[in-house]
């Protein structure tokens, strides 16, 4: 009962006129950058969180969660359409998406594509108010050793997880970690390493960096594709799919929906993971694997149904264990701070209003998506047409009055552009920034832990395996660390990446 | 030079990706290598027991170069992923990056309007190269849309430029 009455609260507050403004600014904000190729969810948060600064943190929340699962509605438009992946979690439906659109099957396809998204993201909503309570309250009994091994845990699967190999995603993490090191020591509050420049005595802003690693730098990244033009379907057809279709989809979005919702609360999964499994698990359950590759409806419902009940899932680990599982939400996470709110075990119980009332606005946002995509598909079309150029100036300009305003100083606007020039640089060298953000986020929350236990054990590091928690999380790391390493599993690893 | 199976091309743009990826990571190994010297000589330490400011910035650094200098020694781990910036893009990017070291004197001097308009028109007209009258168009329009979302709609305090006195 009290969830039922917690959760119809939750819904209220989404339904208030300013939230209800803000889920739907979000969700149309998400499907657009989801069209737009080039532009993903993490940067466009960061790019919005400026805007957050005046904004109520439920309504703040409300706002930047709906861009993330907006944008895996919109990703799969231009997948099927122009056979471009808006964002990274809808590559796999640019090869049966668009040959379904170039069989004169694009309605079908973006309309299952919708249907499951929808249904998947109500599934992982449900979980999500079932079992966060939960895993808050278990959360609750972690003291200083079980937060490091998770930290620990959590940068080591979003290595593994990462685009490349382990090594330069674990570089990546050095880097963050050393750069969390600047500024004030959080334990003694002590200077450390602030050079004699007053703005870095507080530390390097967490969002002038994130705005710089994901913004400025995939701009640049980005910056020699401008004059390419890209040429798409027009011809979408019917969209509203048929009870055949729904039958026929039924167990791919079903299967979806539950990988999903169970790799978005692996650190390092999301979107990307879930949509990569969902098409191999249905590529090996089809009667018919053939047809995978040539427009085979169920390679794009289960992917879709996926990447969006991970998009939502990944929203359980940060609001019950204050760890953000990836890049989207380590900028959540940074947007949470910047409110006041520090995510944890008892986010729920201190600021209830913010945890159901964003659960609230992920069903309110899911029908809104649901409504909207099936409509106005051809009016995402256009977006997807505006030339790359104009994108690019206004997310510059974005950049640069955005990191202005994070505290009225320029330097912040240095802090941005340095990050944006360097990350630039490391993603040319392989090296990937969304490792570089989440160690940076969680840098402070990793050494105040890893010190303080230390500090309780005089020393001895046998109390990170002193409980029967810490030795599960150690035994998960270190399995993860030894498969990556192990030349036969890796092997395997780089043939099933191969494949998928 | 390119044979008729355009073999030499391949060869170059080899060599050259082998060289950005070398090069880089020799840069990375010194700053690496720098991090640690500075965290053992200028930071305390401390014990295990009472971990010192320095203490967790040591682990980090030391191991960052290990991993740095793990993958400058093997070519497998270094050329991972590894995409070198060829002439043109360089260019293109070697334009953009005046404008964003001057961003922070700009807004400092000429205020949030004028550096918005100047910013965004420099990127149309320099650095995707569209034609000027396109440029002014599309700079007046962000400016306006700046100024109306931050200004107007978010309130948000921004200085008044030295120079000019304009926000």
């Amino acid at each position: 009962m009290d969830v039922l009455s917690n959760f119809a609260g939750g819904l209220e507050l989404a339904l208030s006129a300013e939230n209800l403004l803000f889920v739907l600014l979000g969700v149309s904000v998400g499907m657009m950058v989801g069209v737009l190729p080039g532009l993903g969810p993490a940067p466009t948060v960061a790019l919005l969180l400026p805007i957050t600064f005046g904004l109520d943190s439920t309504t703040a929340i409300i706002l930047l969660a709906g861009v993330y699962y907006g944008a895996m509605y919109g990703g799969t438009i231009t997948s099927v359409l122009l056979r471009i992946p808006g964002e990274a979690a809808s590559v796999v439906s640019t090869v049966d998406g668009h040959e379904m659109a170039k069989n004169g099957q694009a309605g079908r396809a973006l309309g299952l594509a919708a249907i499951g998204s929808f249904i998947g993201g109500l599934v992982a909503t449900a979980c999500l108010i079932l079992f966060a309570p939960a895993l808050a309250d278990f959360a609750l009994s972690f003291g200083s050793p079980e937060y490091a091994v998770l930290a620990l845990l959590g940068l080591i699967l979003v290595s593994y997880t990462s685009a490349g190999t382990m090594t330069k995603s674990l570089i990546a993490v050095g880097i963050g970690l050393i750069l969390a090191t600047i500024g004030q020591d959080p334990m003694t509050g002590g200077s450390r390493w602030a050079l004699g420049v007053p703005a870095l005595l507080d530390g390097i802003d967490e969002v002038a960096v994130i705005m710089g690693l994901f913004g400025l730098s995939e701009i640049l990244n980005n910056v020699a594709d401008n004059r390419r033009r890209r040429s798409s379907i027009r011809n979408v057809g019917r969209v509203l799919p048929t009870g055949r279709d729904l039958r026929e989809n039924a167990g791919a979005i079903g299967r979806g929906s539950v990988i999903g919702t169970g790799l978005g609360l692996v650190p390092g999964g999301g979107g990307v993971l879930g949509s990569l499994v969902s098409y191999g698990v249905e590529r090996k359950v089809s009667a018919t694997p053939e047809r995978f590759g040539r427009g085979a409806p169920q390679a794009v419902s289960g992917p879709e149904t996926a990447n969006n009940s991970a998009s939502i899932s990944t929203f359980i680990p940060l609001l019950t264990l204050g760890f953000p599982p990836n890049g989207v939400l380590a900028v959540i996470f940074g947007a949470l701070l910047i409110q006041g709110v520090t995510p944890g075990p008892t986010l729920i119980a201190d600021h209830p209003e913010i945890f159901w009332g964003v659960v609230g606005s992920m069903v309110i946002g899911n029908v809104m998506l649901l409504i909207m995509n099936i409509p106005l598909v051809p009016l995402f079309v256009k977006i997807a047409e505006i030339p790359p150029e104009v994108l690019a100036a206004l997310t510059v300009a974005i950049l640069i009055v955005g990191a202005y305003s994070i505290n009225g100083n320029a330097f912040d606007v240095g802090v941005m552009v340095a990050a944006g020039i360097a990350g630039y640089l490391l993603r040319r060298l392989g090296i990937p920034p969304a490792p570089i953000v989440l160690a940076f986020i969680l840098g402070p929350i990793f050494e105040t832990n890893f010190r303080r236990s230390l500090i309780l054990s005089d020393g001895s590091f046998g109390i990170f395996v002193s409980s029967p928690v810490t030795v599960v999380l150690l035994i998960a790391a270190m399995t993860v660390l030894a498969s990556a390493v192990l030349p036969k599993v890796r092997r395997a690893r780089e043939t099933i990446e191969a494949e998928d | 030079m390119t044979d008729h199976t355009g073999m030499t091309d391949r060869t170059d743009a080899d060599t050259d990706r082998v060289l950005f990826a070398r090069i880089g990571f020799g840069v990375l190994s010194t700053l690496a290598a720098l991090t640690t010297l500075a965290a053992f000589t200028t930071l305390d330490l401390g014990s295990a027991a009472q971990p010192a400011p320095g203490f967790w910035v040591a682990c980090v650094s030391v191991m960052t170069l290990l991993l740095v200098v793990a993958a400058l020694l093997n070519p497998r781990i270094v050329l991972d992923e590894v995409s070198r910036i060829s002439k043109s893009e360089a260019s293109v990017v070697a334009q953009a990056v005046p404008l964003l070291v001057l961003a922070p004197s700009l807004l400092t001097t000429l205020g949030l309007i004028i550096t918005t308009a100047i910013a965004s028109c420099y990127w149309f007209a320099v650095v995707t190269r569209t034609g000027l009258v396109r440029s002014l168009i599309g700079a007046v329009a962000i400016t306006v849309g700046i100024e109306v979302v931050f200004l107007e709609l978010l309130q948000v305090p921004f200085p008044a430029g030295s120079w000019t006195g304009v926000r």
